[in-house]
């Protein structure tokens, strides 16, 4: 009955402690000292960083054209470009001519 | 770093290429700046090496930072308003759950 009554010595409770995270297998840190285990217990996160943006596709247009020939793949986006190229300069927007290089140089 | 970094599939800008190799950096050094970070908070370890560590992170170059890297628009490169759910910014998101693009995404009534 005595032992209810009087606790348990502190050094007494740490041996308690102590063996308790031994069959629990936790770590042992009585008197809270930082030891980082927190930076080490953080997930890896480098695969999905990596994986964030798509691979790039080994298979191209150019491919598929050379496999097969009797078809026409239309490369809409390119066409789109052209057109609107074409309508520009109709336009007279087109790209200005290059001054050709008479070599007569600046006076400084 | 040997291999070369694959350019991805999307849309393609100089921030998605700057941004891409950051990752691919970032995800290499990850490891080792995991573990000078733990030898910097770890108070068991003796104080010079902690210093030491501390100032090699700070050292190590800026593309190795996790903290650099910016999810951006995988169809615009917009860096801003970009739903990580959908990879894309507020206005390609826009357009293309309007086209139907986006399955189970629909206009928000209740």
């Amino acid at each position: 009955m005595s032992t209810l009554v009087t606790r348990p010595s502190a050094q007494r409770l740490r041996q308690l402690w102590k063996t308790s995270c031994e069959i629990f297998q936790t770590a042992y840190n009585p008197d809270s000292i930082r030891t980082g285990n927190k930076v080490l217990r953080q997930k890896l996160k480098g695969p999905a960083v990596i994986s964030y943006y798509p691979v790039e596709s080994p298979v191209k247009l150019r491919h598929i054209r050379a496999a097969f020939p009797m078809f026409k793949f239309p490369n809409t986006e390119d066409e789109h470009r052209v057109m609107m190229n074409e309508l520009r300069k109709r336009r007279g927007k087109g790209p200005p001519k290059k001054k050709e290089d008479t070599g007569k140089r600046r006076r400084r | 770093m040997v291999a070369k970094i694959p350019t991805p599939g999307c849309f393609i800008n100089t921030m998605i290429m700057r941004d891409n190799f950051k990752r691919y950096m970032a995800a290499e050094a990850e490891a080792e700046r995991r573990a000078l970070k733990y030898i910097a908070y770890n108070m068991t370890v003796p104080v010079r090496a902690r210093i030491q560590a501390q100032l090699k992170l700070a050292t190590m170059p800026n593309y190795t930072r996790m903290n650099q890297i910016k999810n951006r628009c995988v169809v615009s490169g917009k860096g801003r308003a970009v739903l990580s759910e959908f990879k894309m910014s507020r206005h390609q998101f826009r357009l293309a759950a309007q086209n139907g693009e986006l399955p189970g995404v629909k206009r928000a009534t209740w």
